[in-house]
């Protein structure tokens, strides 16, 4: 393996620590303002501005933009594709604010309005008098572009201006289906990240747990996978220290549907594995956050606290609203998904009995999930590559043997999330898998086989190159490579 | 806002080989959808184009037809009586849709009524469909609207409809041309299910989806969008409220193990059994990280077998079929057996409770009475009421008969366990439903049962039987005879005064059975009851117990007194016969005498009775194996008054030559 140049990459060469400090202020400032916006505007279409929730909104936004400001003069918040950007800085989504930001890209997007641009020492007034005109005076029918200009310039607002939308080069209508399969998809994993989270809360709190959402979330998820729409499986590559155990749950959820639709379940019984997947560790809530996120090793009493989670997981779930089919599921799968095949794990069951089918599913997802996250105790996670290799090796008498193999098939040999080195020497990410070829994902080009990075990010679909295996040009993949080597945390790569 | 929207499935790619044959799930991607009521919706699809405008408000269209535009003023007038047309004939159509609905709630899934009705919408959907084709209504709070124009209207939160589909924030609804019935049928039933919910989880987009229609698609708003306003404000601030693990920033040092100091990356293998071993990921804590992996894995281990195929088909199969009753209820065993705190034990009661009702509902008997004889056994292992945590018993015992009405083929015969597990509270239900003719074929089951719960509280059933219409009065006597001592008995004892002749018959056999000193008053008052079946029930349980010369004596006496008072004349020829042939057999100077004196009784114009008892005293006295008895009969064949005389002679004649009617 050679790691020649990839020491010394672009990126390393700009790494000024002040740079990086800078970029890291503008990027919480931004989220916050994109937060505070999104909130300002909903607000304001139900508040009169009179009203207590407009002003605290109000207040809030103006607060993030005095932020952004002293972090340099003026500044333009933009929206290309679907990414915001603070002048020429992407503001990369996260779980927290996805909804936020989606919903300012949506509403920019509606009136063909590029972005909004912010001159210093904007005023409440201004505020209020721009939002007014953004807003218009029905939801069906939004100004657009021109029309807020010349309303703009009507009122005299001057430190608040709309930018013109960016005329894009016109996209490949092949390529521009796909760009919108993958905003579903996009739309699908992080609204069913914020689904487990509200019932994860809930159910901290005791109170009722609205399974509706969850359900619904669940749904879109089984819709996507049955369309084939396998970005929804690189989603899961992404990889959020904060919200981990959402995002942990929600990803074995989508392998789970995964496996689940190559297994040939149905539609219902692909939901019910979806939700039992997604609350697989729902008695993790009762788990102190100092065992959960404790670095290293855990005392004999902490790891008897977290053996407990299944057990708890049952407990939660028996407080839903009677017992469904469904909740009997979630309860079969968060009882049963450390117990093993082998029945070597926990919780020790009195009278011994097999794994259930869908148990044994979660199971091998949430293992090979839990192995390649970032976590406080596991920095250096193992890639998929690794984690499959590994469950396959070293712990195979732990899992289904055929479902171990089944998984594989389904995320194939080289899962997305994995870096692997092409035949032509170019370095690449695993972006999905290929249902047809488990050797041959879809890869997204990151560095020519030189080493410089790919300028055009071009995607190869291995399974589908329209060339013969072993024809010129065909591209093979030659090794899966450890981000470690090449100083790529692959996770910052989903898109 | 954004919406989401099901549409039938194009340009679908192939599916990848799959295990199992079952049907899989093939239902649409969602995908954005015009804004109806929304804030706003998503760009590029290319629904938000300038000419939007024009169609009218936000109401439905029907596809492929331009109602809008494209008209001049020569074809308004027109236009404007189609549109009537079309709203009159969609109102009608809702009209029929809504009968339709109320049917399929009221009436079982095989009543005439109910299919004619639902033929009829069937029809009426069809004909509207080919007409105007794909009718797309827009739902708003109480109305389903076409063309802006209220085609359906109710007002009622609990029977409206559209408040059903508002209410959960679906905002359209198109039926396609080519509807089959079956869909319609189904779409009414799923539309009845959640018109009688209201459980949170019973979500009807979710109920819709599941039914993958093809030819009825709908939108609808994500519930975060339903609820924008409070939640996007929540999301950013409950953000903070619970604290996941994160990262933190830890230093290089940290990557180190405290205890081994080996590198995290570097570290491998581990204990096994270990479970506080160290490194771990997250749950799994086990799984350390290991060397980098440098060989490549092999394709052969992806190969499934044949066997393995063939072993995971039937997994998937049978996936299909179970149901998780026992696995569920040996997990609540487990958990509930080492649970400590009494708070979460009450919890887990529930759930034992709640998976009862499930069972039961599902008329899967067998697992009912694991589960309601586990949750008494834990419940009384912790020092509380075993009875404490299960359901109203009328509640289960209801939802049993009815699971069973609604599983024809699941076995009944575990009925009776079942209900004996509910214990004496369950009597009065029990007896409810033995009052239910239609429920015949169970009323078996019922009095088994009930049987061994009036062994444990015979009282309950005591003061049923008094109430109880006369076929269920009689079962419960029947239940009293076989539960024996002496409540039951006071309690048959009591029946025999019940105002209904067939429950006193009943009481009279079983008494018989009881063969109990005490009952025997009630035997013998029997006999004198006014109704013929209960006199000769009596007798007939009289005969079979007769006992000590003091009990034959008694009976007897009692014998010779409806014979000798007006009862008589209400006796049936063979009843009367019954009754001498007892007085033959029990003898005794009493009834000699008695019977002698009959013989001669006379007067001047005699009743037919007077003359019939003489006849049947004579008879009787015949065949008494008394010389005493012999002796009357001689004197009164001497007798001057002609029918004493021929009444005797008759007698002694038949005594020397039985006749073939008295043999008989």
């Amino acid at each position: 393996m050679s790691h020649g140049y990839e020491g010394n990459t672009a990126r390393d060469l700009s790494r000024d620590m002040d740079d990086e400090a800078h970029s890291s202020r503008v990027t919480v400032a931004g989220r916050a303002l994109a937060a505070n916006l999104s909130v300002f505007w909903k607000t304001a279409r139900l508040y009169d501005s009179r009203n207590v929730a407009y002003g605290q909104s109000l207040q809030n936004l103006l607060d993030s933009l005095i932020a952004l400001h002293s972090l340099g003069s003026d500044f333009t918040l933009q929206v290309v594709g679907d990414c915001l950007y603070i002048n020429d800085q992407r503001l990369r989504v996260d779980v927290v604010g996805y909804a936020s930001h989606q919903f300012i890209v949506d509403e920019l997007a509606r009136r063909k309005v590029g972005g909004l641009r912010f001159i210093g020492g904007v005023e409440r007034s201004e505020l209020t008098a721009f939002t007014r005109i953004f807003l218009g005076e029905s939801a069906q029918h939004p100004p657009d572009f021109e029309q807020m200009v010349a309303q703009c310039e009507a009122q005299g607002l001057t430190r608040i201006q709309p930018v013109r939308e960016l005329m894009l080069p016109p996209q490949d209508p092949h390529e521009s289906e796909t760009s919108g399969r993958r905003m579903v998809a996009k739309k699908t994993f992080f609204r069913a990240i914020q689904s487990t989270k509200n019932v994860m809360l809930s159910a901290r709190r005791g109170k009722a747990v609205d399974l509706r959402q969850a359900k619904r979330a669940v749904q879109s998820i089984v819709d996507l996978i049955l369309s084939q729409e396998l970005s929804l499986m690189g989603m899961t590559t992404l990889k959020d220290y904060d919200e981990y155990t959402y995002q942990h749950c929600v990803n074995v959820a989508i392998l789970s549907i995964a496996v689940g639709h190559r297994l040939g379940l149905t539609k219902q019984q692909l939901s019910q594995l979806g939700v039992s997947g997604l609350f697989h560790d729902i008695g993790k809530v009762v788990i102190p956050n100092e065992i959960l996120a404790k670095p290293g090793r855990l005392s004999p009493e902490e790891w008897t606290k977290m053996q407990s989670h299944p057990i708890e997981g049952v407990k939660i779930i028996t407080r839903l609203h009677g017992l469904s089919p469904l909740a009997m599921r979630a309860i079969a799968v968060a009882y049963e998904h450390h117990m093993n095949i082998d029945l070597s794990g926990y919780p020790q069951v009195k009278r011994p009995r097999g794994q259930n089918l869908m148990s044994r599913i979660v199971a091998i997802c949430d293992c090979f999930d839990a192995m390649t996250a970032h976590r406080s105790y596991q920095k250096h996670p193992f890639t998929p590559y690794e984690a499959l290799h590994y469950m396959t090796t070293k712990i195979p008498e732990r899992f289904d043997s055929t479902l171990l193999k089944v998984f594989i098939q389904t995320v194939g040999i080289y899962p997305p999330g994995t870096l692997v080195r092409l035949s032509g020497g170019e370095l690449a990410l695993s972006v999905y898998p290929n249902a047809e070829d488990v050797t041959a994902p879809v890869v997204k080009v990151l560095r020519e086989a030189s080493g410089m990075p790919s300028l055009d990010g071009r995607r190869i679909d291995l399974a589908n190159q329209g060339l013969s295996r072993g024809q010129m040009g065909f591209v093979t993949i030659t090794e899966a490579v450890h981000p470690e080597n090449v100083d790529i945390r692959p996770e910052e790569l989903v898109e | 806002m954004p919406e989401e929207r099901f549409e039938p499935e194009r340009n679908r790619p192939p599916d990848p080989p799959r295990i199992s044959d079952e049907p899989a799930g093939r239902k649409p991607l969602k995908l954005p959808n015009t804004p109806i009521n929304g804030f706003g919706a998503p760009p590029g699809t290319g629904e938000e184009s300038d000419d939007a405008g024009d169609t009218p408000q936000s109401g439905g269209t029907v596809a492929g037809t331009p109602l809008g535009g494209g008209s001049s003023g020569f074809d308004l007038l027109a236009l404007e009586q189609r549109e009537q047309q079309t709203l009159t004939r969609l109102r009608d159509l809702m009209r029929v849709l809504v009968r339709a609905l109320k049917a399929k709630r009221m009436y079982p899934a095989n009543n005439p009524l109910l299919q004619r009705i639902l033929a009829e919408a069937s029809i009426a959907m069809n004909e509207t469909l080919e007409q105007l084709g794909d009718v797309r209504l827009t739902v708003s709070q109480f109305d389903f609207l076409f063309l802006g124009q209220s085609v359906y209207s109710n007002p009622n939160r609990k029977e409206s409809i559209a408040f059903r589909f508002a209410k959960d924030g679906i905002t359209e609804l198109v039926f396609q041309d080519g509807l089959p019935s079956e869909q319609l049928e189904e779409f009414l039933t799923v539309l009845g299910a959640a018109l009688e919910s209201s459980a949170l989880e019973d979500d009807l987009v979710t109920l819709l989806w599941e039914q993958e229609f093809s030819h009825i698609s709908y939108a609808y708003l994500a519930i975060d969008d339903m609820q924008e306003n409070g939640s996007s404000a929540l999301s950013v601030d409950e953000s903070s409220d619970m604290t996941w693990p994160a990262t933190g920033d830890t230093d290089e040092a940290e990557s180190r193990d405290e205890v081994t100091g080996v590198p995290w990356t570097e570290h491998q293998g581990w204990i096994d059994g270990d479970g506080g071993s160290g490194h771990r990921a997250d749950d799994w804590n086990e799984l350390v990280p290991v060397v980098r992996v440098e060989d490549r894995c092999s394709n052969d281990f992806l190969h499934l077998t044949s066997q393995e195929i063939e072993t995971l088909a039937e997994e998937i199969h049978l996936e299909h079929s179970r149901s998780l009753h026992d696995v569920v209820l040996e997990i609540l065993t487990e958990v509930a057996e080492d649970e400590t705190t009494p708070e979460a034990f009450a919890d887990l009661a529930r759930a034992f409770a709640d998976l009862l009702i499930v069972v039961v509902q599902e008329a899967d008997l067998q697992h009912a009475v694991e589960i309601a004889a586990t949750l008494k056994t834990l419940s009384a292992s912790r020092g509380h009421d075993p009875m404490g945590f299960l359901p109203d018993p009328r509640d289960l015992t209801a939802q049993a008969i009815s699971g069973l009405g609604r599983h024809p083929e699941a076995d009944a015969s575990l009925l009776p366990e079942f209900l004996v597990h509910l214990g004496p509270r369950a009597i009065d239900p029990v007896c409810d439903l033995l009052v239910d003719v239609d429920l015949h074929a169970l009323h078996g089951a019922l009095q088994l049962a009930l049987v061994e719960l009036a062994k444990q509280d015979p009282r309950a059933l005591l003061a049923r039987v008094h109430s109880a219409p006369p076929h269920a009065a009689r079962a419960l006597v029947q239940v009293l005879a076989q539960v024996g001592g002496s409540e039951a008995e006071q309690g048959l004892a009591a029946a025999t005064s019940h105002p209904e002749a067939r429950v006193r018959k009943e009481a009279i056999a079983a008494l018989a059975q009881v063969s109990s000193g005490t009952t025997r008053p009630y035997l013998l008052r029997a006999l004198d009851d006014e109704e013929p079946q209960v006199r000769a029930a009596a007798l007939f349980a009289m005969r079979d117990s007769f006992g000590h010369s003091e009990e034959n004596q008694a009976l007897a006496e009692r014998l010779l007194a409806v014979l000798g008072g007006p009862r008589f004349g209400d006796q049936s020829a063979v009843e009367r016969n019954a009754f001498f042939d007892a007085l033959v057999t029990l003898g005794g100077p009493t009834v000699i005498a008695t019977l002698e004196a009959w013989i001669g009784a006379w007067r001047l114009g005699g009743g037919s009775d007077v003359k019939a008892r003489r006849e049947l005293a004579a008879g009787a006295l015949a065949r008494i194996s008394d010389p005493r008895a012999q002796a009357a009969l001689r004197k009164y064949a001497n007798s001057l008054i002609p029918a004493v005389r021929g009444a005797s002679r008759r007698a002694l004649s038949g005594m020397n030559h039985p006749s073939e009617e008295q043999a008989a």
